[in-house]
């Protein structure tokens, strides 16, 4: 996906980029001095940050997803290869539940229930089961911040949890809330998800602490008891990895954004030309952002016609656009991975970059006959290994939905593509954001 | 009494040639514009020159010159006399924010940040 707002890249930062890349790759020794050390990478890790969107039910979703969609998160993050996965999103609670009451002089009475079951947590706790049968040998562990009362640590009916391949030795050390930085423009709150993890080194005793910060969405109503979860003692590390998810597009506000970064001296790095989230059309936008609009016409009176169509203003309206291509389709960045870096870091992050759904539903023989769809890839250094691995996921699920009605344009490439995003849509609105860990470690000779 | 013999003059020798060697290919490669109109005695003398201003700071990692040599070439050799450039300078001389590697680095970051917002 191309992202629509990108601008096009400042030659100067580019060249100050390069440049600082050349610097690291320069031993870091003192010139004054024979080679008396010498950094070696001593491994690497991958790390997937996924929020998955209303995992757990919302208004739109049910409180428990169908065996193929779980099984379809379960594959990206086995055929990806991940060894630590951040799962955002999490609800804490499934949405309240009607209740419809009939009386014996049968009135009718409706309300709403709260639930108290903690349905995102069964959800990735299913996701969970789907791993270790996929790969048992991995050992997958999971974790979640709790409070002393036992309940789900979040703001907003959302958590974040860990997913984690115990089996190379990859232990959580801690999970805990801290209170950083904050950017109320991304809607990011000062209270971050902190875990320590413990990676070991091949080679020897030594092990690597690889800390992860995630920044919780900004809920003001949440703050005083975010507040009294807070661990004291815990202090953001110096090197630390960054998983944030924003629910607004980074690239439009670009300035907070650098801010952000800034303030938690966190490495610079380009934006991606990849969006992680498919861009909804403008009145959809305005619409969620505008209170008082009227969201639908028919409400004004049903049986009115003239009425609703004076008052749904239809001349300002743009002409809808649907991309013909899926290079026009546009995408918008809201997840990424930062990393905050010391000069002397043992941490290096390489190879950050979305995870394309749409591409992991089409079939191999699609992705080749790209160039004929007009597909101009704009990221073409990118090997997508995620290519047709949700294939077989994808004609399961077609399978058991009755409704999906068999034409002769099935085999349409076109059609094929509009099927897959239906289904990544289905999955998650938000793709998840992979990188490689890289651990050194500076060994003196 | 000290005694440095030859030998070791002549490793102090070789390495500072290759030094400068290094910091040529990299400025070179990187920032070809900047030095384009330099003659090779012109840019051994810019190397000097930037090597004493780098050491006033207390640098002495080649990381930190290959960072120092870069902002000097992007903001001018004196950046530190320029109105604009006063925070740069003042960024270096907290001593409490670091020790100087990593207020270069940071100081570095603080470039990139505010350059992709002046376009």
């Amino acid at each position: 996906m191309k992202s629509i707002t990108a601008k096009p890249a400042n030659p100067v930062v580019t060249r100050l980029v390069h440049a600082d890349a050349q610097a690291q790759q320069s031993s870091n020794e003192d010139i004054t001095s024979e080679d008396c050390a010498k950094e070696i990478k001593q491994g690497m890790i991958r790390f997937m940050a996924w929020h998955i969107s209303e995992l757990g039910g919302s208004e739109t979703k049910p409180d428990k997803r169908n065996e193929t969609e779980i099984e379809a998160i379960a594959e990206i993050i086995h055929q990806m290869k991940i060894n630590i996965c951040l799962l955002g999103g999490v609800a804490i609670s499934a949405p309240d539940k009607l209740v419809v009451t009939t009386l014996d002089d049968g009135s009718v009475f409706y309300r709403y229930e709260p639930t108290d079951k903690e349905s995102g947590w069964q959800e990735a706790n299913n996701i969970l089961n789907v791993l270790k049968q996929k790969n048992p040998g991995a050992h997958w562990k999971i974790s979640v911040l709790r409070d002393d009362d036992g309940h789900l640590v979040g703001a907003n009916n959302q958590c974040s949890c860990f997913l984690y391949q115990s089996a190379q030795g990859i232990r959580l050390k801690s999970i805990s809330l801290i209170k950083a930085e904050s950017s109320p423009e991304l809607k990011l709150s000062h209270y971050h998800y902190y875990a320590k993890f413990s990676v070991p080194n091949t080679e020897s005793d030594y092990s690597f602490d690889v800390p992860i910060a995630s920044p919780l969405v900004e809920h003001m109503d949440s703050n005083d008891y975010l507040q009294a979860q807070i661990t004291a003692d815990v202090e953001l590390d110096e090197n630390c990895i960054f998983a944030i998810s924003c629910p607004s597009e980074i690239n439009i506000n670009k300035a907070a954004f650098n801010r952000y970064r800034s303030k938690l001296k966190i490495t610079y790095e380009a934006l991606p030309p990849q969006g992680s989230v498919l861009v909804e059309p403008i009145w959809q936008h305005i619409h969620a952002n505008t209170s008082g609009l009227v969201d639908n016409p028919l409400l004004l009176n049903a049986t009115d016609v003239m009425l609703q169509d004076r008052l749904a203003n239809w001349g300002a309206m743009p002409a809808l656009m649907h991309p013909d291509f899926y290079a026009s389709v546009s995408g918008g960045i809201f997840d990424s991975i930062l990393l905050r870096q010391s000069a002397q870091s043992h941490i290096q992050l390489a190879n950050t970059r979305i995870v394309d759904l749409v591409r992991a539903c089409c079939s191999e023989e699609n992705s080749a006959n790209q160039a004929a769809y007009g597909v101009v890839d704009d990221v073409s250094d990118i090997e997508f290994v995620e290519t047709g691995v949700l294939v077989s996921i994808v004609a399961k699920a077609e399978v058991n939905q009755s409704n999906v009605i068999k034409s002769e344009r099935d085999n349409d490439i076109a059609m094929q593509y509009s099927r897959s995003m239906r289904f990544a849509r289905s999955i998650s609105i938000h793709w998840p954001v992979i990188t490689d860990i890289c651990l050194m470690q500076q060994i003196d000779e | 009494m000290l005694i440095v013999r030859q030998n070791q003059l002549l490793q102090i020798q070789y390495k500072n040639e290759q030094f400068r060697t290094e910091m040529k290919e990299f400025l070179q490669n990187f920032f070809p514009e900047q030095i384009s109109t330099f003659s090779m005695h012109e840019l051994d003398e810019k190397i000097t020159q930037l090597f004493n201003r780098s050491t006033n700071y207390g640098l002495f990692k080649k990381q930190d010159y290959l960072r120092f040599f870069s902002l000097c070439m992007i903001f001018g050799d004196n950046w530190e006399h320029q109105p604009e450039q006063t925070w740069m300078h003042e960024r270096m001389q907290q001593n409490h924010a670091g020790d100087v590697s990593q207020r270069l680095y940071e100081l570095y970051q603080q470039c990139l940040y505010r350059l992709e917002e002046s376009i």
